[in-house]
Formats: C-alpha cells, sequence, structure tokens
C-alpha cells in the first residue's frame, strides 16, 4: 500500500495532502484508493479542475481523514485493504455527522447486482475506473451539486427547528399567560352559595383556551336589593378579558353607586351604554343587569342586546328574560328601560354567555339555544348546582373537546323558601 | 367565509357564503371598504348562505352601518337564513340595517339626494 505524497505541496501523509485553488471556492473532497497510480491520477485531475482534493491509501484511513476534514465528497474504491468502499459508505452513512457527504464508489465492472449492493450500503453514485476525465468530472460536479442541495435542505431543517422551538417557547408563555389571566378572571367571580334568606347561587364557567369576555358578578344593593349581571365581550382573547375586566369593575356595587347614583337595571344599563361605544374595530359588549328586591321578590331586569337570559317557573314554564335591545355602544343615545316581574318559591333564573350554546359538535353542527333550554328545562327537579352540572356536560358531550373555542358561562338563581324574610 | 363582490348601478353586492365570525370579519371589512372606493349609494349583503354568525360578525354590521350612514350610503341585508335572523334581532340590528327579501324590495333611495364621495 502506498502512502502517497500530495501534489503542489510536501505532506506527512497522503490523507493530509491538500491541494489548493487559489480564486476559487471548490469543494473539499476525499480520494480513497490503494493503488497509488489511480489516486494521483485522480487527485491531479481534480486539482486541475480547482477542487480541495485530500488523499486517503484505504478504508480506515479515510475514515480518520473524513472525521478531521469534513469532506464534501468522497470517491473511493470498492476492493481495499482493512475496510472495504461498501463497508466504508455504511460506516459513514451511519453517522449522522456525515450524512450530507456524496459518496461514489469506482468499480472496475458495472454489473447490476454490483450496483444495487452499493446504493443498498450507502452509495451515492458509481464510477467506473475506466471512465473518461469528462464522465468523472461531471460525476463529481453533480455530487458537489447534490451536497450543495442536502447542506441547503439541512440549514433550512435547522432554521426550521429553532423557529419551531422558539415558537413553542412562546405559545408555552403565551398558554402560561392565558392561564393566568384566566385565573384572574375567575377570581372576580362571586361565590356559590346562599346569597340572601330566599336565593341561592350556583355558576358553571369554562374559560376558552384563548380566553374570552364573559364575566357574571352578584353583589347586594343597599340593604334589599340583590344585584346580578352578566356580560360578554365581542371577540376572543385578552383584549376582550381586559375590556370585560374594565366593565365588570364599573358594574361593582361602589361604582354603580358613584357612576349612576341609581340600583335600577335599566339607569345602569344605560350608563354603560355611554362609556362604552363600539370601538373602531366593532368590538362592544352585550349586557343583562337585574336587581331583585330581596322583600317583595320583584326583579326589574334590563338587557343590552343579551340574549341568554332564561326564568324557569316552578311548574315548569320557561319565560325568555331578553328582548331585541341594542347591544353596549351600537348606538350612544339609547334608553335602556326596566322590566319587572314577580319571582316565586321554586323559580329558577338562568344567566349565559353564547359560548356554551354556540358551541359545535365534531361534524360542525351547532348545540344551539333549544337543545340549551330543553336540559335546563329537563333539570327542574335536579338541585340547581347538579342543574348546571348537567348543562355544561352536555354541551361538552357535544362538543368532544376540552376546551370550548368561546368562554361558556351559565349562572343559575334559585328562589327558594324564605326563613326568614328580609325586614 | 367566501366573498363576491358584484356592482351595478347604484348598488355593490356583497355575497357571503359560509359562517360570518369573528375570524372572517376582516374579509367583509375588505369588502366593504372595496364598496366605499366607488360611489354606490347603498351595500347589499346578500347573507342567503350564511347559516351563522357570531358577536363579532354583529359588531362589524353595526360599526360599518353607522359609517356608511355618514357618507350618505346604507347597508342592506339580503335574506337572511332563520337562525341568522334570530341573531340579528336579539341585537336589535334590524332597527339601524334594514333587511330585504329580495334586491326588488329595496327601500326607495331619494335620487335627489347627493352621490357620495368615493373613499
Amino acid at each position: 500500500m502506498s502512502r502517497g505524497a500530495s501534489l503542489g505541496r510536501a505532506s506527512s501523509t497522503p490523507a493530509e495532502a491538500c491541494i489548493d485553488a487559489p480564486g476559487r471556492s471548490p469543494g473539499k473532497i476525499l480520494v480513497v484508493d490503494d493503488e497509488p497510480l489511480v489516486r494521483k491520477k485522480m487527485t491531479h485531475h481534480l486539482h486541475k479542475l480547482g477542487y480541495h482534493v485530500l488523499e486517503a491509501a484505504d478504508g480506515a484511513e479515510a475514515l480518520e481523514v473524513a472525521q478531521r476534514e469534513r469532506p464534501d465528497l468522497m470517491i473511493l474504491d470498492w476492493i481495499m485493504p482493512k475496510l472495504d468502499g461498501p463497508t466504508l459508505c455504511e460506516r459513514l452513512k451511519g453517522d449522522p455527522a456525515h450524512r450530507t457527504m456524496q459518496l461514489i464508489l469506482m468499480t472496475a465492472h458495472d454489473k447490476p447486482e454490483q450496483i444495487a449492493e452499493g446504493l443498498a450500503r450507502g452509495a451515492d453514485d458509481f464510477l467506473s475506473k475506466a471512465a473518461s476525465l469528462q464522465e468523472t468530472t461531471a460525476r463529481v460536479q453533480a455530487g458537489l451539486r447534490a451536497h450543495a442541495l442536502v447542506k441547503e435542505l439541512e440549514s433550512a431543517r435547522d432554521t426550521l427547528n429553532r423557529s419551531y422551538q422558539l415558537l413553542a417557547h412562546h405559545q408555552e408563555e403565551l398558554e402560561t399567560d392565558l392561564r393566568s389571566a384566566a385565573e384572574f378572571v375567575q377570581s372576580l367571580l362571586p361565590p356559590s352559595g346562599n346569597w340572601a334568606p330566599g336565593v341561592t347561587l350556583s355558576w358553571q364557567y369554562l374559560p376558552s383556551k384563548a380566553l374570552g369576555g364573559d364575566l357574571f358578578n352578584v353583589a347586594v344593593w343597599g340593604e334589599r336589593d340583590l344585584g346580578f349581571c352578566i356580560l360578554d365581550a365581542s371577540g376572543q382573547g385578552a383584549s376582550a378579558a381586559l375590556r370585560a375586566a374594565t366593565l365588570m369593575s364599573l358594574l361593582r356595587t361602589s361604582s354603580v353607586v358613584r357612576h349612576v347614583c341609581s340600583y335600577d337595571p335599566g339607569a345602569i344599563v344605560t350608563e354603560m351604554n355611554r362609556r362604552f361605544p363600539l370601538s373602531p374595530e366593532g368590538d362592544y359588549f352585550t349586557l343583562w343587569v337585574g336587581a331583585l328586591n330581596l322583600p317583595s321578590r320583584v326583579l326589574r331586569f334590563s338587557t343590552a342586546g343579551h340574549a341568554g337570559a332564561v326564568l324557569f317557573r316552578s311548574g315548569g314554564t320557561m319565560v325568555p328574560l331578553a328582548r331585541a335591545t341594542f347591544p353596549l355602544g351600537f348606538q350612544p343615545e339609547t334608553q335602556y328601560t326596566s322590566q319587572t316581574l314577580t319571582l316565586e318559591t321554586g323559580d329558577r333564573l338562568f344567566l349565559f354567555s353564547d359560548g356554551l350554546y354556540e358551541t359545535r359538535s365534531p361534524t360542525a353542527e351547532l348545540w344551539g339555544r333549544e337543545r340549551l333550554e330543553s336540559v335546563l328545562a329537563g333539570s327542574g327537579n335536579t338541585p340547581l348546582a347538579e342543574a348546571l352540572s348537567r348543562t355544561v356536560r352536555a354541551a361538552r358531550d357535544w362538543h368532544q373537546q376540552e376546551h370550548f373555542l368561546d368562554d361558556a358561562a351559565l349562572l343559575g338563581l334559585e328562589m327558594i323558601d324564605q326563613s326568614p324574610p328580609v325586614a | 367565509m367566501q366573498i363576491v363582490h358584484t356592482s351595478h348601478e347604484d348598488v355593490t353586492t356583497i355575497q357571503m357564503l359560509g359562517d360570518f365570525t369573528f375570524n372572517s370579519r376582516r374579509d367583509l371589512s375588505a369588502a366593504i371598504e372595496k364598496a366605499r372606493t366607488t360611489n354606490c349609494r347603498t351595500i347589499l349583503l346578500n347573507v342567503e348562505h350564511v347559516s351563522f354568525m357570531d358577536s363579532a360578525a354583529l359588531g362589524v354590521l353595526a360599526l360599518y352601518s353607522n359609517l356608511l350612514k355618514c357618507e350618505g350610503r346604507r347597508l342592506v341585508l339580503l335574506r337572511p337564513q332563520e337562525r341568522v335572523r334570530e341573531i340579528l334581532t336579539i341585537a336589535n340590528i334590524p332597527a339601524i340595517i334594514p333587511i330585504c327579501l329580495s334586491e326588488d324590495d329595496l327601500p326607495p333611495i331619494s335620487k335627489q339626494a347627493p352621490r357620495p364621495e368615493r373613499v
């Protein structure tokens, strides 16, 4: 076995023979052949073409040089001592560090079965030992083009991977923020239970993954009224949630007293309509406000485009508590009025957001108000909290996914035996 | 949602297909903005093939209803389906945007009124 010298300058081993071609951007090619004459002839030819050429005299040495120099292309003989060409191909293709290197196997014969074996073991191309210089040149150029393309693809893949990791990181941050925001929104919700003698309250709140703008509240207004409201900010995301929290802060007892000077639902909705005009993007609120006078059980309510309000009488009759009204901001001069009705023991009032009944099945069919009202009607004999759970479960069963696309809120108030009556 | 845009004399018709929701409101806004570049008096939204509108969509309708009114134009809805009509009604949309069952039912518009300027 010869350990050939470099062409152009002296080197300690043939493998380190390096031919520089100033002014060009050569590919780096490793020529592996145990026959010095064949190797030198190939090296000389490639050098004349301007490539950066390295040599190795057998497969084992080629592995060492490849590890150190990372050539772009290797031309290797089939039969060599220590490590033959196909085995060297296998080793190199099995190493991710050499995945882009193009391997051209030199053969004395071009038998189909030999070519098939070479390809199966990792060779990218073949070159007959009898090939002309033109053919050799063309195959080397094709191999280097393939190498450049594979490198480009790998680089694009790496860029994509980095972008994906960055996106995944941002997504995780965003989801953490949204979870925190959802927890904050939930902290604004009232506690369940008996709010006043004769009134019990329960609710279900399911924030969407993207966070929405549903909120509701219950508060004691003055000495005799229980106030409650539900609002829905159009749109989704943190913007809707922030807008909803802003409006809800104005519906707190102290704000109502300061800004409206009245607990009349119509006056409250009218004032909120004045304060929250339609945004330049068309964002707005629907709002439903009720005030229950505890001694008389007279409910006054007013609505601004909020469809989700129904009363189930103890006998099962359903009374819609919504009517055609502008949502907040649609018409700044609108004067909203209050309606009244008297509640009786066993009556149940439900307030809900459209995210609950606008949920869709996997085939995109809407659940719809009719189904929602049907479940509520069918739950009249079950405890209030269970009736709400059952309703949400029915919506989830319809949707068949963990998160709804929009926030879903459901608030229930039930008139229970009054003892003792509020003075 | 798909949108087809046609103009005839004084009326620009925007035909909408599919659900009209938060995700598609920009498409409708773009279509209406395009109509505002003409001096048509009526922008007719054909919602015959819209099976669902969400709250965000209603906001776009209200926004453009007010804006077009200021420009001397009007927005008209054509042939809403029953479910869509319910959604429109609860938000009192028919009080600000006329609803027609056919192009022939368009409420008359005064020909003496100056034509709106192109935006």
